[in-house]
């Protein structure tokens, strides 16, 4: 029998195949997950409100809302983010953006929400990674900016100069001012 | 046409030109001179102002010995002009393949200062982009931070992970492997390194396939320890390692193109390695281009990839061809979209579907398709003859080309007849070979005898590319300059060599070949000196300024 196998080569298999069966597990997992409150179980816990397909027929587009990590100016804030995931899955890594203009910070252009983070860069993805570690990872990043690569330079150099404080002072008021917007 | 009346033909040149060719050929007296020094004869011949290789086409006895000496005094003289004022280039031909396996060598003569296998200190080279100076730097400081950086080392994980010497690098056959990239069970072949992160076979495959081109080290997925190149290939089943350090290369070359250069020949896949970039600016300095010539005998222009341009240099190059790109653009578009009015020549653009032309400038109405005038056409329309009147419209356009578009179309129309033709010498070049070994089968001379047909027909590709390049010199200079007409009427003398010779090249009759093999000498040799003369005199225009890119 493994010598039967050895002789087929069969190392281009459809791709869509595995990304559809790798995903599907996903989301199994994802639900039962983020559905119990064993913190052993469910790490995410006030972190990852939501992780959702938005159409429950089409899992190659997510939604997900984190909440801002506490002792940061993005604390009590919700954040909703898409995530598209590419036919090439797990190969590939998911595309994570924000909502446009609604979230200030040095790794996200505001203008249209998109995110620099390293292990979503094709260079750094590894297919052992999944989702919900995405997302994590994102909600990290509102906990530990990365101002060495900024995609906002104004709020990288307002770091890099070590003023924390304008920055929480920024972020705040930028909040603020997009909460009352969506209140009118 | 006999030789005779080829010198007719050539002394009328002389004869019409002789001050102007004077004046430029006593600027490279040192030719003459070395020429002067081996055969005495001619410096007599040269005395007399005229052209010394074909007067000793007259007697067939000395044209042998003239001609043959002619080769190699050619040669040197070439190298008086050429590069005799800038250094020689010092560089090499390469292959990816070739310095792998140099890199191989070096990794064996490492070894014993690094002490761990060849095959980690391959990653650690690959790492430092295969700089050798910075990896020995790192490495005598901080020697074990770099293996666990490299994933060489499984010291650092060892710690969390108390089952690290159970496993080993290796390819598995598993009943039901649950595997969690792709998240299928089945009976499956696995691989997995020291560090026990087992994958499935399918799914460490498409990872190391998407890797192969970036070039970089190819991790586990779940951990930084490295796979070396036999783990590449036992996955992947066969030598994709070798693709793996190819990119690696590949990415190194790129890294480095100041030293560095791909062949830029369709499917040429030498590299060429300058060692000494010193002698660059010298080199545009004085209007001379760094030409190289890679394994497969492709000429190029190390500062600018393109084909050996001589006698215009890089810049001038460029902008010819941009302008080309450019031009003939507008070109074709004016010559397809316009036609000019029937009456006062103006071009003139349909913009509307009607035929019904009235041109802007005199107010002539016509017949867009006949160009006769509109008014018989009144009521019944299209009487006109549509294709009866196109031939004519045609010659007419061609005739008288949009003004401002003249000049360059005049040596634009020089230098692609110049291409076509090389592209045809091209095609003899491929009849040549088999005449040669005709003329070994047939008359039974050795294959060295027969050379001076491939070398003859070298000698002819290198007129024809720097007569074609000198149209673009010519386009960019002060027409009004004694030496850009000096220029032209070496253009002229190196074309009629070209052609004169191009026609021997043809001759099919290996009998007749060999009889006339003194005059292949004769021919080539001068072909190869007016070559030398026009390209220095290109030079010349080059250095003092008279041709240049305008804007």
């Amino acid at each position: 029998m493994p010598t039967a196998l050895k002789k087929q080569k069969p190392y281009i298999l459809s791709i869509s195949d595995t990304c559809m069966s790798r995903i599907t597990k996903e989301y199994r997992l994802i639900r039962k997950t983020l559905a119990s409150d064993d913190p052993t179980v469910n790490p995410y816990r006030g972190i990852i409100d939501l992780l959702n397909p938005i159409d429950e027929t089409d899992l190659s587009k997510w939604e997900a809302t984190i909440r801002g990590p506490e002792h940061t100016p993005y604390e009590h804030y919700q954040f909703r983010m898409l995530i598209d995931v590419p036919n090439s899955y797990p190969m590939a890594p998911p595309k994570i953006m924000f909502e446009r203009d609604a979230i200030l910070h040095c790794n996200v252009k505001s203008a249209t929400g998109e995110v620099c983070l390293d292990i979503l860069k094709l260079q750094d993805w590894t297919p052992v990674w999944d989702i919900l570690h995405c997302v994590h990872a994102v909600w990290r990043l509102l906990r530990e900016p990365v101002c060495e690569s900024p995609l906002d330079v104004d709020m990288g150099n307002i770091i890099r100069c070590g003023d924390t404080r304008a920055y929480h002072g920024i972020v705040k008021y930028f909040l603020a001012e997009r909460e009352r917007n969506n209140q009118n | 046409m006999s030789s005779g009346g080829e010198e007719d033909h050539l002394y009328t040149f002389d004869e019409n030109d002789s001050d102007s060719i004077e004046l430029y050929e006593s600027q490279n007296t040192s030719e003459f001179t070395i020429h002067g020094l081996a055969t005495p004869k001619l410096i007599t011949v040269i005395s007399q102002g005229s052209e010394f290789d074909i007067n000793e086409d007259e007697d067939g006895v000395d044209t042998i010995y003239e001609g043959m000496l002619d080769i190699p005094i050619t040669k040197s003289s070439k190298r008086v002009l050429c590069e005799g004022s800038v250094p020689n280039l010092n560089y090499e031909c390469l292959t990816t393949k070739g310095i792998f396996e140099r890199i191989l060598q070096r990794v064996d003569h490492l070894q014993p200062i690094f002490a761990i296998p060849s095959a980690d200190i391959l990653i650690l080279l690959q790492h430092y982009d295969w700089n050798e100076e910075r990896l020995l730097e790192v490495w005598t400081e901080k020697m074990d931070d770099l293996l666990v950086q490299l994933g060489l080392s499984t010291a650092a994980n060892a710690k969390e992970d108390k089952d690290f010497s159970l496993h080993s690098r290796k390819v598995e056959f598993k009943d039901d492997f649950a595997c969690v990239i792709c998240c299928d069970s089945k009976n499956t072949e696995t691989f997995a390194l020291e560090c026990g992160h087992e994958y499935c076979i399918n799914c460490y495959r498409h990872y190391i396939q998407d890797k192969l081109h970036e070039g970089n080290i190819i991790t586990c997925m779940d951990c930084s320890l490295a796979l070396k190149n036999v783990d590449i290939d036992k996955v992947m089943g066969h030598a994709s390692s070798s693709k793996l350090m190819d990119s690696s290369i590949k990415s190194f070359v790129q890294k480095h193109n100041r030293n560095y250069k791909w062949c830029p020949f369709a499917d040429c896949k030498s590299i060429i390695h300058l060692r000494d970039t010193s002698s660059l600016p010298e080199y545009t300095r004085l209007h001379y281009s760094p030409f190289v010539k890679c394994n497969s005998s492709h000429r190029f222009c190390f500062n600018c990839g393109f084909e050996v341009h001589a006698p215009a240099d890089c810049k001038i190059t460029s902008a010819w061809v941009k302008k080309a790109r450019k031009e003939s653009e507008n070109l074709n578009w004016v010559l397809s979209h316009t036609k000019e009015c029937p009456k006062c020549s103006v071009n003139i653009e349909k913009n509307g579907g009607c035929n019904h032309m009235i041109c802007s400038s005199c107010k002539y109405e016509f017949c867009w398709i006949c160009e006769g005038p509109w008014a018989p056409h009144g009521k019944n329309f299209f009487q006109c003859t549509m294709y009866k009147n196109i031939e004519d419209s045609k010659s007419k356009n061609s005739e008288d080309v949009n003004k401002t578009l003249k000049k360059y179309t005049f040596f634009y129309r020089l230098f692609n007849e110049h291409e076509v033709s090389a592209k045809l010498d091209w095609n003899l070049g491929q009849t040549v070979g088999t005449k040669v070994h005709a003329l070994q089968e047939r008359i039974g001379i050795s294959w060295i005898d027969g050379q001076f047909l491939s070398e003859s027909l070298k000698v002819l590709n290198e007129g024809r590319t720097a007569l074609k390049w000198s149209f673009a010199v010519a386009f960019y200079s002060d027409a009004s300059h004694n030496l850009t007409k000096i220029f032209v009427d070496n253009q002229m003398l190196l074309a009629n060599a070209v052609e004169f010779l191009s026609e021997l090249l043809q001759i099919k009759n290996p009998e007749v070949i060999m009889k006339r093999k003194p005059e292949f000498y004769n021919k080539a040799g001068y072909v190869e000196n007016r070559t030398t003369a026009l390209m220095e005199c290109g030079r010349e225009l080059l250095c003092k300024g008279i041709c240049k890119v305008m804007e």
